[in-house]
């Protein structure tokens, strides 16, 4: 007996073997004279699907574009396209997919921080080259990190910005928070308390509000009674909207600053009226509006690629990656390898971040490329672009 | 001033819990299961109504009209699907019968919310207030038109509800049934209909609320989970016995809620809910009101 | 040789991912690992859910709390893997009494909203315990280290999981043949009927409530070594009711179901990562067409084909827990 099933396991373990040994043994994984493999990871469904396709698309469409004029160093680029549902284990699974199986020379994916964390470890171990596509959380490319990159705004750093631009109007002394605690909301509070005390405002707390609150009306009275000067608005835009509409109708009327959270162009179609939105502004990782001339490249390029998707502020946040991710292919030369990537990636200096308001500057201990963000209002029920001087 | 504005708000969001929980309560008490499929029914109904309403352009009542006639129905078909074939399986004992069909509404809370997003998972949508104007003013109190009409169509439903089962045959079938399955399928009462029609008159509750609700949030597929976990809240303080009761626990659970909030701690409004299931199912399991033997609807 | 085969099928299924692993690329054994850990869960949930015919909503919880106690001795005071899985399933087992306890004084369901609010509350307090749990950040678990050696891949883990598991299976197999396995079933089946058979029923409720939690804190103690980092969305609603289908499409009330729901539920959606949109749809409608149609499980199905042989639940164990030998009536379903 116990042979025969030593018998069957070992015949069992020969037909797995021969069905999973066609791995080529490639030179450098995911390189053919002609193409280059890159994998991407988003949330494609599940909850988390409003930053899926868009963001993947808004990327996906600067390849597109390279690709249709000749591609790089003779190569081509061809996308494997993974879901993470922003889940850790299946995103865990997307990645050594991707690495062992499809053998991608690197990644560009990630779109919500928890669910890419613990492929941080993998992708460092595995020594593949990665670019976040739009996951916020710091940690992802915190050093020491020598593979990881991200071209646009982090999720702290919005709240230095909101706390300088405060400074700037030296009416307003008092700050209080109201926001999400989520994981999203979560990693752009440290930052940001720090930033309003280093300021020298005051700093008075952080009132809790629902990702699914269908109403205010306690975090508003609240934040009345605490009488601040201003308020910053660190929520997803279904709860901001309810906050906004709230404060307005219980008359809290202090100027809200808003994270990169919530896009005032979005925002302003969500609660379908200028007037809560009055003494808005709002940090954005982008140049202008979508309808003024610094975006019209992009959106003229979304139009033409991706005709169906929704020209939205969600389309541009992954753009800025893959332009990066291009420049360093075309400067690492025809000769590629994973490491003359990584090195090219972290030689970029001061390239322009396309719909970003920054311009993208890597270094070899340090891998974030885009720390600056502009700050937009509404202003006469219009919105307008502030500047990007506040870092 | 802020007491009854919060009092006003905290009265509104209770009418929806009650509503929500009182759809719990008559499935609870036909089928002696929690339909944790609940929340998608609110979910749903919320977008029957913005189909009707925005895509096909049908006026704002008709629209609330065809939302209503399709909660029903969903309700209906529901139970006649997935629910019933367990319910009628009988070689299976009375335990192992209540955890399947449990586990049936836990597969429906799934497969509905991902049908959902097929269409709804990419933007969340919403759905203008019954009417233009959107705020009132009484005496300096602000307050809103849609949570005046929640709180008046809670009240006029949960009364119409309870005359239901007291006045109608029907509703006093349905009670019969709840009391006694057995002894209403002898004096030839039958049963199938009786949970199709509890089923029904479940979902337009949930679907009501989900209706209600939408103007003041927004509509996207999840919109249901923290709903069915309020409304089981009141439907546990109601004591999963009485319409009238339930009404009441969802207002107990809308008032405590946001004075809690507002004076105590904002960050607890999350758990509140879970909390108050908690508490009330392992210290006084019979609800706020009366006694174990309370009169089932 | 089939005969051997069919009555020996779990042991050739540990060989067999045994052998595999030699040939498995990383993706691959990734996903046996996770199979095998959800094997363990599954096991767990199906001990109270088929077996005793609790229903309990919390075990993604009992999971979470599993997870996060095992990785924080690890990383906070330095224990050994070696003592910080089983103490991980204690501490499961501990908390899952103390709700256990409770829980029993309310009646069947209301046991299913109960457990369901507990997950809620585990749920929050790893997002707001932040000193304690890193909050929504997460927390990265440590490689386990033997001997000087630190299992850090996805072929080294495999044999710490592939062992646990194979004695977790075990553990399984020599409770559900004992008195209490059997106790289990008696008051699935009827509870007045146990009682007046001399059954202890509060306190074998008490009991599942424990070993099923127990099951689930080392299967999350084993899920965190195979992602290397724990977050609370790791352990929501969905990770609960993911585990449901494995029981229910598996197999309730068998003890090789788990195996083959975990298996299915874990390869599936991967064979299945273009069609991703109809997941959620998808569960859903296994976990209802399963209940309806199929309500004893793939197991069932197959015992009842003939192509697996019944399960016997008495035992050949001595002692205290001798019982007469017989065949499994009790493998009715739930």
């Amino acid at each position: 007996m116990m042979k025969s099933s030593l018998k069957l396991t070992a015949a069992a373990a020969v037909a797995a073997f021969i069905a999973t040994s066609d791995i080529a043994l490639a030179e450098e994984a995911g390189l053919t004279d002609t193409t280059i493999k890159i994998g991407m990871i988003g949330s494609l469904t599940g909850p988390a699907a409003l930053w899926g396709w868009p963001t993947i698309n808004g990327a996906k469409m600067v390849y597109d574009d390279i690709n249709a004029n000749g591609g790089i160093n003779g190569r081509k680029i061809e996308l494997v396209i993974e879901d993470s549902q922003c889940q850790a284990p299946l995103a865990l699974a997307a990645a050594k997919k991707l690495i062992s199986r499809d053998e991608v020379f690197m990644l560009h994916g990630g779109s919500c921080s928890g669910a890419i964390l613990p492929v941080r470890d993998l992708v460092l171990k595995e020594k593949v080259p990665m670019m976040v596509l739009v996951a916020t959380a710091d940690e992802i490319v915190a050093q020491p990190n020598g593979y990881i990159y991200r071209a646009f705004l982090p999720g702290s750093y919005d709240g230095e910005i909101i706390a300088n631009f405060i400074a700037t109007s030296p009416q307003l002394k008092k700050v209080v928070v109201v926001g999400n605690t989520d994981a999203v909301a979560n990693v752009r509070y440290p930052k940001l308390e720090e930033s309003i005390k280093a300021n020298n405002l005051e700093y008075l707390g952080l009132e809790p509000l629902e990702v699914e609150a269908t109403d205010a009306t306690a975090q508003v009275l609240k934040v009345k009674s605490l009488n601040p000067d201003a308020v910053v608005l660190v929520a997803r835009p279904e709860a901001s909207a309810v906050f906004l509409k709230d404060a307005a109708k219980l008359g809290l009327d202090v100027p809200v600053f808003g994270s990169t959270l919530v896009d005032l162009q979005d925002l302003l179609e969500r609660i379908g009226d200028p007037k809560p939105m009055a003494n808005m502004n709002v940090v954005s990782f982008y140049k202008s509006t979508l309808t003024e001339a610094p975006m019209a490249r992009w959106v003229d390029m979304l139009k033409k690629y991706y005709p169906d998707d929704k020209v939205q502020a969600a389309a541009f946040y992954g753009t800025s990656g893959a332009l990066a991710v291009v420049e360093a292919l075309k400067r690492a030369g025809p000769d590629l390898s994973r490491e003359k990537m990584v090195q090219a990636l972290s030689e970029i200096k001061d390239m322009d971040g396309g719909p970003m308001a920054c311009s993208v500057t890597f270094a070899a201990d340090d891998h974030e490329g885009c720390k600056t963000g502009s700050i937009w209002g509404m202003r006469d029920g219009n919105i307008t672009a502030l500047g990007d001087s506040w870092k | 001033m802020e007491i009854a504005t919060l009092l006003s708000v905290g009265v509104s969001n209770g009418c929806l819990y009650g509503l929500v929980g009182l759809g719990l309560v008559l499935v609870y008490n036909a089928q002696g299961i929690p339909n944790f499929a609940h929340g998608e029914l609110f979910m749903a109904s919320a977008f029957a109504a913005y189909t009707a309403n925005i895509l096909f352009g049908l006026s704002y009542a008709l629209s609330m009209l065809v939302a209503i006639v399709f909660a029903f129905a969903l309700g209906v078909v529901v139970e006649f699907l997935a629910i019933r074939p367990i319910a009628m399986n009988r070689s299976l004992g009375r335990a192992s019968t209540e955890v399947a069909i449990v586990l049936s509404t836990v597969g429906l809370m799934i497969a509905i919310k991902g049908l959902a997003r097929i269409p709804w998972g990419d933007s969340v949508r919403k759905l203008p207030a019954a009417f233009s104007t959107e705020t009132i003013s009484v005496g300096g109190l602000v307050l809103s038109t849609q949570r005046l009409l929640i709180i008046v169509v809670a009240f006029v439903l949960t009364i119409a509800i309870s005359l239901f089962f007291s006045k109608t045959s029907l509703g006093k079938k349905m009670r019969a049934t709840s009391q006694n399955t057995a002894g209403a399928m002898l004096v030839g009462i039958n049963t199938g209909h009786i949970y199709s029609a509890t089923w029904g008159l479940a979902a337009i509750c949930g679907g009501v609320a989900g209706i209600l609700a939408a103007p003041l949030i927004f509509l996207y597929p999840d919109m249901g989970t923290r709903m069915l976990l309020k409304g089981f809240a009141a439907a546990c303080l109601g004591g999963f016995g009485s319409v009238g009761g339930v009404f009441v626990g969802g207002l107990v659970m809308g008032i405590v809620e946001i004075f809690f909030g507002r004076y105590l701690a904002t960050s607890m409004m999350d758990i509140f809910a879970p909390i108050i299931i908690i508490v009330v199912l392992l210290f006084r399991p019979q609800g706020l009101f009366g006694s174990r033997s309370a009169v089932r609807v | 040789m089939l005969a051997a085969v069919r009555s020996n099928i779990l042991p050739l299924f540990f060989v067999l991912l045994f052998g595999l692993s030699f040939t498995t690329d990383a993706y691959a054994q990734y996903l046996i690992n996770l199979m095998l850990v959800y094997v363990v869960v599954a096991q767990g949930l199906n001990l109270i859910l088929g077996f005793a015919g609790m229903f309990a909503f919390a075990h993604g919880a009992f999971m979470a709390i599993g997870a996060y106690v095992s990785a924080l001795l690890m990383n906070k005071f330095g224990v050994s893997y070696l003592v910080a899985m089983p103490a991980a399933g204690l501490a499961a087992a501990l908390v899952g009494c103390s709700i256990g306890i409770p829980a029993i004084r309310v009646s069947g369901l209301y046991l299913a909203m109960v457990t369901m609010g507990f997950s809620e509350i585990v749920q929050w307090i790893l997002r707001n315990w932040k000193p304690v749990t890193s909050g929504t950040d997460g927390i990265s678990v440590a490689s386990p280290v033997f001997f000087g050696v630190e299992l850090s891949d996805d072929f080294q883990t495999f044999y710490i999981i592939l062992a646990v598991c194979a004695v977790m299976t075990a553990l399984a197999q020599f409770i559900i043949r004992s008195r209490l396995g059997r106790a289990f079933v008696a008051i699935r089946d009827s509870e007045i009927a146990a009682q007046s058979s001399g059954i202890n029923v509060a306190r074998t409720k008490v009991l599942a409530f424990a070993i099923s939690a127990f099951y689930a804190g080392v299967g999350g103690s084993l899920f965190s070594l195979t992602q290397h980092y724990i977050n609370p969305d790791n352990f929501n609603l969905y990770q609960t009711i993911m585990q449901f289908c494995m029981v229910i499409v598996g197999g309730a009330s068998s003890l090789i179901g788990p195996f083959i729901g975990a298996t299915i539920l874990t390869w599936l959606p991967e064979l299945l990562r273009n069609a991703q949109a109809f997941q959620e749809i998808g569960f859903g409608l296994l976990l209802i067409v399963f209940v309806i149609f199929v309500p004893k499980g793939l197991a069932g199905l197959l015992i009842d084909k003939g192509i697996l042989p019944r399960e016997e639940y008495s035992s050949r164990v001595r002692g205290k827990w001798v019982v007469r030998k017989e065949r499994a009536e009790g493998s009715e379903r739930t």
